[in-house]
C-alpha cells in the first residue's frame, strides 16, 4: 500500500557537487546518526542523494521520504523497514510480519529488527527525509530506542527542518553524530559561482555574485530562484541590484518574480496542481480537464521550476516544498474558490486507483464530508486490521467531531478507537452519539450492541455485557460481531453461567481461528482454562493454559494482557508440581498484564489469585494487602458477578488462616511443595523422585509438616492444609 | 479558556501579496521586520508551518494569555 515513490532515492538533478559536505558524510561513516538540519530550500535532500550516488560511498542505501500521513506508528515502521530492505533484502521480515498484529512495537518488533540488522554482512545507510513532519511522540520514542541500540551495521541519516525531539545530545557527546546544519549547507562563493556561471551559464561578474551571496546568505533555494529569473533577463546586473536593495523575504521577492515570469498557462498549471502532494501526468490531466500534462511536467523540470522527480522513469513528481508553499499560498489568494473542487477531483482520481489514504485526505481537504465519511466507513476496518488505528483516528480528527456526529457508523468507529486506547468515557459517549442518530440498519444496531458489550465488560458490568452480547449475536454476522467475539463468552462465565460460557467460548475460538485472530484465540482459550480451573479440573486448565501461552509465544504476544487468565491457571498448575517460585512469577505477571488491559474483573481475578499464592507461601501480610486492592477493584465494578463471592471466600479463608492454631506461615517452601504433592496420588517415594531428593528427606519433611499442622496422618494434613488455604 | 494570542517576528518586510493570504493574521511592518499576530495554538502551528514552507524562519515566537 506504500507508494513506491516514497522509497526511491530522488534522482540526482543538475547542480553543484558539494565535495566538502560529501567528505564530511563519507568520513562520518562510523557515526550512528547523520543529522542534516536546516530550513526548507537549503539543499538537504539534494545533498543526501548526491552522497548516495558518489563513488566514495560504497554502502547500500534505503530511503524513506516522509509525509504527514507517516505519523501513524505502524505506517512509519512499515515504511522504514521496507526502505531498509531495499538496502538489505530480507532484513526485518519478521518485524514486518509482527507489525500489523497486537504485538508490542518496542518489545517485539524493534528488537527483532535490531537483531536482523546486527547480522547484516555489510553496513547500510537508512535515510529518513523530511523528518520534521513527524509529530507523533510514540514515533520519536521508537526512533530513540532504535538509536540507542543501533548496531554498527546501520547508519541513520535524518534530514529535517527543525531539531528533532530525539536524544541526540547523548550521541553528540559520544561523537556518534555528524551534524550538518544551515551554516554548512550555505553555498560558498566558489560554489555559487560554479552554479551560476559554470552550470547555468549566467555569466555574472564577481560583484553580482557577491551581492547575490550577501542577500541570500548562500541559501540554495534563493540562488536557484534568482537564477530562474536571471535566465530570462538581459539586465542581470540591474535585477540583482534591485533584489539586493529590497527588504522583502527572499521567496516573497524572487518567488513571485519567477512565477510572474511564466506564461499564463504554465502559471495556471503550477497554481492548480499545487494542491497535490505528488503528481503524475494523468492525474494532472484529470484535475485540469486537459491533455498533455506529461509534456508540461517534463518541461517544468527542464526549466528548473522546482519540480522534484520521484522516480527514475519520471512518472511521478512533486514540487519542492518551498515552491509548493508559495504556489498554494498564491492559489489561496487569487482563486480560493477553486481549491475544494481541485481536491475533490484528486480524491476521485486516487479513489478510482485504490489509493484510499490519498482519496480520503483530498476529500477532507475538499471539505466534502459526505465523500470522506463514505470512504472512511468503507475502509476503516481494513486499516484497523493492518494495525493502522492511528491513521483512522487522524482521519476522524481531521474530519472534526461535529461531522463525525452526523454518521452513526463513524461514531461507532470513534468508539472502537476509544476501546483500543482504553478511554472508557469516550467509548460510552460515542456509543450514545450513535444511538441518538437513530439509524436502524442491521449493521449499526449490531455495532452498537457489540461495542456496548465490550464497554460494559471493561467497566465491570458483566450482566449488561451479556445482555448486549446476546443482542449483538441476534443481529447476525456483521463486520462488528467478531469484535465482541470472545467477550460474550467470558462475561457469561463471570455472570455465573459456566456451561453456556464454555460453549460460547469454544465457538469463539473457532471463529477467531478461521479469521486468523490470534489475540481472540488466546483470550478465549485463557477464559476456558479459567472455567476448568474454577471447576477444579486442574489438569485440563493446565493444558489449556499451556496451549494459549504457546500460541501467544508464537505470535509474539507473551506480554499481552490477553494471557493474564492463562497465567493464573499456569500458576496453580506449577504450584501443584511443587514449583513455588515459578508459580509466584506466573501469578505476578498475570496481575501486571491484567492491569494493562482495561477489564476490571480480570484484574480483580488475578489479584485474588496472587493473594492466595502469597498466603500459601506464608506471606499473610502481603496477602491481606493484595486482597484489599482486589476489593477496591471489585467495588468499582457495577456488577462484578461471581467475583463478589470469590472475593468474599478468599477473605474468609485468609481470616481463618490468621487464627494461629498450627498455621501455614511456619512451613518452609520445601515443606509446602511436599504438602502440595501429598494432596495428590503420589507415594512418598514418588514424591522424592519428583523433587530430586532422597526418600529420607521427604520423610523428615512430612514429619515436620505433621508437627507444624498438629496432625497425625496424610489425610489430616491435606484437609487441614485445604482449610488453611495452603493448597 | 480564552485562546492564547501569539506574535511572530520574521526578518524582512512581507509584501501585501504574500501577507494577504494569511487569514486572521494582522501584519505590522517595521524597520527590517514584520510582526504577525493572531490567536490560538492550532492557528499558530499552521502559520508557522506555512512560513516554514516558504523558507521563512521566525526570529521570535511569543504567546501570552
Amino acid at each position: 500500500m506504500l507508494a513506491a515513490t516514497k522509497l526511491q532515492v530522488p534522482p540526482r538533478r543538475l547542480g553543484v557537487t558539494r565535495e566538502r559536505l560529501i567528505e564530511l558524510l563519507t568520513a562520518g561513516d562510523a557515526a550512528k546518526l547523520i543529522l542534516v538540519c536546516a530550513p526548507a530550500g537549503s539543499g538537504k535532500t539534494t545533498l543526501l542523494s548526491e552522497w548516495h550516488a558518489t563513488d566514495e560511498e560504497r554502502r547500500s542505501f534505503g530511503w524513506l521520504s516522509l509525509d504527514a500521513s507517516d505519523n501513524d506508528t505502524v505506517r512509519f515502521l512499515d515504511g522504514a523497514i521496507t526502505a531498509l530492505q531495499a538496502a538489505a533484502p530480507g532484513a526485518g521480515e519478521e518485524a514486518l510480519g509482527a507489525l500489523t498484529g497486537p504485538a508490542s512495537l518496542a518489545d517485539v518488533v524493534l528488537p527483532s529488527l535490531i537483531n536482523d540488522v546486527a547480522a547484516l554482512p555489510e553496513p547500510v545507510v537508512l535515510v529518513l527525509d523530511d523528518y520534521h513532519v513527524i509529530s507523533n511522540k510514540r514515533i520519536h520514542a521508537l526512533v530513540d530506542v532504535l538509536l540507542e541500540h543501533l548496531p554498527r551495521t546501520l547508519q541513520l541519516a535524518i534530514a529535517t527542518r527543525s531539531q528533532p525531539p530525539l536524544a541526540v545530545d547523548r550521541l553528540r557527546a559520544r561523537r556518534d553524530l555528524v551534524d550538518i546544519g544551515v551554516d554548512e549547507l550555505r553555498f560558498t562563493d566558489a560554489e555559487a559561482e560554479r552554479l551560476l556561471n559554470d552550470i547555468l551559464s549566467l555569466d555574472l561578474d564577481d560583484g553580482d555574485i557577491e551581492q547575490l551571496q550577501s542577500r541570500t546568505e548562500g541559501w540554495a533555494a534563493g540562488l536557484q530562484l534568482a537564477a530562474l529569473s536571471l535566465t530570462r533577463r538581459a539586465d542581470a546586473h540591474d535585477f540583482i541590484a534591485s533584489f539586493a536593495g529590497d527588504d522583502r523575504p527572499i521567496v516573497d521577492y524572487l518567488g513571485f518574480e519567477a512565477l510572474d515570469g511564466q506564461p499564463a498557462e504554465v502559471r495556471d498549471f503550477l497554481l492548480r496542481t499545487s494542491v497535490l502532494d505528488r503528481m503524475t501526468g494523468p492525474l494532472c490531466d484529470s484535475l485540469l480537464d486537459m491533455n498533455g500534462s506529461d509534456a508540461m511536467l517534463a518541461g517544468l523540470e527542464r526549466a528548473g521550476l522546482f519540480l522534484v522527480p520521484l522516480d527514475s522513469k519520471r512518472e511521478w513528481y512533486r514540487y519542492h516544498h518551498l515552491f509548493s508553499g508559495l504556489l498554494r499560498h498564491e492559489l489561496a489568494r487569487t482563486d480560493p474558490k477553486s481549491v475544494p473542487e481541485l481536491h475533490r477531483r484528486a480524491s476521485t482520481w486516487f479513489g478510482e486507483r485504490g489509493s484510499v489514504s490519498e482519496a480520503i485526505q483530498h476529500a477532507i481537504s475538499a471539505g466534502d464530508v459526505t465523500r470522506a465519511s463514505e470512504l472512511i466507513s468503507a475502509h476503516w476496518y481494513g486499516y484497523l486490521q493492518r494495525g493502522r488505528i492511528e491513521t483512522v483516528a487522524a482521519w476522524l480528527d481531521e474530519l472534526g467531531d461535529d461531522n463525525v456526529r452526523t454518521d452513526a457508523g463513524l461514531c461507532l468507529t470513534k468508539a472502537w478507537i476509544a476501546v483500543n486506547t482504553g478511554h472508557l468515557d469516550d467509548v460510552a459517549r460515542w456509543i450514545e452519539c450513535a444511538e441518538r442518530i437513530g439509524d436502524d440498519s442491521l449493521e449499526v444496531e449490531s455495532g452498537i450492541a457489540a461495542l456496548q458489550e465490550i464497554h460494559r465488560y471493561m467497566d465491570g458490568d458483566v450482566d449488561a455485557a451479556v445482555a448486549a452480547g446476546r443482542r449483538s449475536v441476534e443481529r447476525g454476522q456483521t463486520p462488528w460481531r467478531p469484535m465482541g467475539c470472545p467477550v460474550l463468552g467470558i462475561a457469561l462465565f463471570w455472570s455465573g453461567h459456566p456451561d453456556e460460557a464454555a460453549r460460547e467460548l469454544e465457538r469463539s475460538v473457532d471463529t477467531a481461528e478461521s479469521a486468523g485472530n490470534h489475540l481472540s484465540v488466546i483470550h478465549a482459550t485463557s477464559a476456558i482454562a479459567t472455567i476448568r480451573l474454577e471447576e477444579g479440573d486442574l489438569e485440563s486448565a493446565g493444558v489449556l493454559a499451556k496451549t494459549a501461552l504457546e500460541r501467544a509465544d508464537d505470535a509474539n504476544l507473551s506480554e499481552h494482557w490477553a494471557t493474564a487468565m492463562s497465567r493464573v491457571a499456569q500458576s496453580r498448575f506449577l504450584e501443584r508440581r511443587g514449583k513455588l517460585a515459578e508459580a509466584r512469577q506466573a501469578v505476578d505477571l498475570s496481575v501486571e498484564l491484567a492491569r494493562q488491559g482495561v477489564a476490571s474483573v480480570e484484574t480483580a481475578y488475578s489479584l485474588l489469585s496472587q493473594a492466595e499464592v502469597r498466603q500459601r507461601q506464608g506471606e499473610r501480610e502481603a496477602a491481606v494487602q493484595i486482597l484489599r486492592d482486589a476489593r477496591a477493584v471489585v467495588e468499582r465494578c457495577p456488577r462484578p458477578g461471581i467475583l463478589e463471592q470469590m472475593l468474599a471466600r478468599a477473605e474468609r479463608r485468609l481470616r481463618r488462616a490468621g487464627g494461629g492454631n498450627g498455621h501455614a506461615g511456619d512451613l518452609t517452601d520445601r515443606e509446602l511443595s511436599v504438602l502440595q504433592l501429598l494432596s495428590g496420588e503420589l507415594s512418598q517415594r514418588e514424591i522424592a523422585g519428583t523433587l530430586f531428593v532422597s526418600l529420607n528427606t521427604v520423610k523428615s519433611h512430612v514429619k515436620s509438616i505433621y508437627r507444624k499442622l498438629r496432625v497425625d496422618s496424610r489425610d489430616e494434613a491435606v484437609s487441614r492444609a485445604r482449610e488453611l488455604g495452603v493448597i | 479558556m480564552a485562546s492564547q494570542r501569539y506574535r511572530i517576528v520574521v526578518a524582512g518586510r512581507l509584501s501585501e501579496r504574500l501577507g494577504s493570504a494569511f487569514r486572521d493574521v494582522t501584519l505590522e511592518r517595521r524597520r527590517g521586520v514584520t510582526v504577525l499576530r493572531g490567536e490560538g495554538q492550532a492557528h499558530l502551528d499552521s502559520v508557522l508551518a506555512r512560513l516554514g514552507n516558504l523558507g521563512i524562519e521566525p526570529l521570535e515566537v511569543e504567546q501570552n494569555d
